[in-house]
């Protein structure tokens, strides 16, 4: 609903005009991307601590499998948002595509950085006060890193001049190193 | 610390803040920077790169505290990560603003979003949330953990910002620099005085965070509890000695009393 919401009022906003630039076209599907991931993406574990039975997780699964769970049901869900998306901002935003191979490429590892790294920092803001105040708060530096070359790709996506290569490269790497760096550390989050 | 020591660190703490006023009498008496826009304004960068330098190591020794208190558990080396990012965070506010002068001076714009000044905003964003994180957090043990994960999240992340970013965009900063004798002393006096007074800082924080800690019954942040036996020698209970009623809760909800 978020999602839908934004796109309407960035449709409304524009009243039927075209977006020249694709860099600015750019720039709003990932703003539109970004706030929408960021009201999704820390229920999985908010859902957790609400319901009480993250204490039953804890006795029965290992932390890493936690993670990964929870990595692919968001990895999943931001996956399924950008299926929604993608079609309707390029509707309602009146842009044609040059590369929809790219932008789907683009949405792919974007959704993979996205997820990598908002599922520790969901964990941490579900047993946190102000929870959904928080995640936003933590979520925004640590996944920021990924918004410039996601723009930039997107924007070849929509015709601007260039290549796409070193930025699909960057947000791969960067949503690898999260993985990574999240699963040596979500123990000390889920057993805190 | 006999009074001879204690003369001494006084002297050296007295030398080195000498050092970084150094740095702004210098700037004055420094020839201006040849090859820059604005070569008189452009001596700014003798305060801009020791503190983006500081800053890194700054956040390097905040990850290194929180490594520290991953594994020992104790308080004490959960408030030293904190200070070292405290003062981190100061030097990174300092990089901003130097870049942001220079910026205005050498390009004519305060903030153009060039690589390396995108960078250093994300970790001022990144610092202040791990204060945001800390503030939200009201158990210390919990607190300590997130923070320490946090802290190493971001070191994680620096390298990207600050090395890989401005190597893949073009950037307006110069990659190389090759600087006059005179301006290479006065950075690295600039460099070594803020860098060790502000270890000297980090010293006195630390310290005054040991007498709270101790003051507030957590014994530099371990528990001690002491199992003691009843008279029958079954019953066993956990006492505290320098609790002022002689109860201490653990973070397990669990309470004992003397």
């Amino acid at each position: 609903m978020f999602g839908l919401i934004s796109l309407t009022a960035v449709s409304i906003g524009l009243k039927g005009e075209r977006i020249d630039s694709p860099t600015v076209a750019a720039g709003l599907y990932w703003t539109v991307e970004f706030f929408t991931a960021m009201s999704a993406l820390s229920r999985s574990f908010v859902r957790e601590e609400d319901s009480r039975t993250g204490t039953a997780l804890r006795l029965t699964a290992p932390p890493a499998a936690v993670y990964l769970g929870k990595l692919a049901f968001n990895l999943a869900l931001i996956l399924v948002l950008n299926l929604l998306l993608a079609p309707g901002f390029l509707l309602l935003v009146n842009r044609t595509l040059k590369s929809g191979v790219l932008l789907a490429v683009t949405s792919l590892v974007g959704a993979f950085s996205l997820a990598a790294a908002s599922t520790i920092l969901g964990a941490m803001a579900a047993r946190a006060g102000s929870r959904s105040a928080l995640f936003a708060v933590l979520a925004f530096p640590v996944l920021l890193p990924i918004l410039v070359p996601a723009i930039h790709a997107t924007a070849v996506a929509f015709g601007a001049p260039g290549a796409a290569g070193d930025d699909l490269r960057f947000i791969t790497s960067y949503g690898m190193m999260c993985i990574v760096s999240a699963l040596m550390l979500f123990p000390y989050v889920w057993w805190a | 610390m006999n009074q001879y020591s204690r003369s001494l660190r006084g002297a050296v703490v007295l030398l080195l803040a000498l050092a970084i006023f150094v740095g702004p009498l210098a700037f004055v008496y420094l020839q201006p920077a040849v090859g820059f826009q604005d070569p008189p304004a452009a001596r700014i960068l003798v305060f801009h790169l020791p503190m983006a330098w500081l800053c890194t190591l700054w956040f390097i020794a905040a990850a290194v505290y929180a490594v520290i208190y991953l594994r020992s558990r104790r308080l004490i080396d959960d408030h030293a990560s904190a200070r070292a990012a405290g003062i981190g965070l100061l030097c990174c506010v300092l990089t901003t603003v130097t870049g942001s002068l220079f910026a205005h001076t050498q390009w004519g714009s305060w903030w153009n979003w060039d690589p390396r000044e995108t960078s250093i905003f994300y970790l001022l964003l990144i610092y202040g949330a791990y204060f945001a994180l800390r503030g939200s957090v009201e158990d210390p043990v919990r607190r300590g953990q997130f923070s320490a994960v946090y802290a190493l999240l971001a070191f994680l992340v620096m390298p990207f910002l600050i090395f890989v970013v401005p190597r893949i965009y073009p950037s307006l900063h110069p990659s190389k620099a090759n600087l006059a004798p005179s301006y290479w002393s006065v950075l690295l006096i600039t460099l070594v005085g803020t860098g060790v007074f502000l270890v000297w800082v980090f010293r006195v924080l630390c310290a005054a965070d040991r007498v709270t800690s101790e003051s507030a019954d957590l014994s530099v942040g371990v528990l001690r509890p002491t199992l003691i036996a009843d008279e029958r020698g079954t019953e066993k209970t956990l006492v505290s000695d320098n609790h002022p009623d002689g109860v201490i809760r653990s973070d397990d909800g669990l309470s004992t009393r003397r």
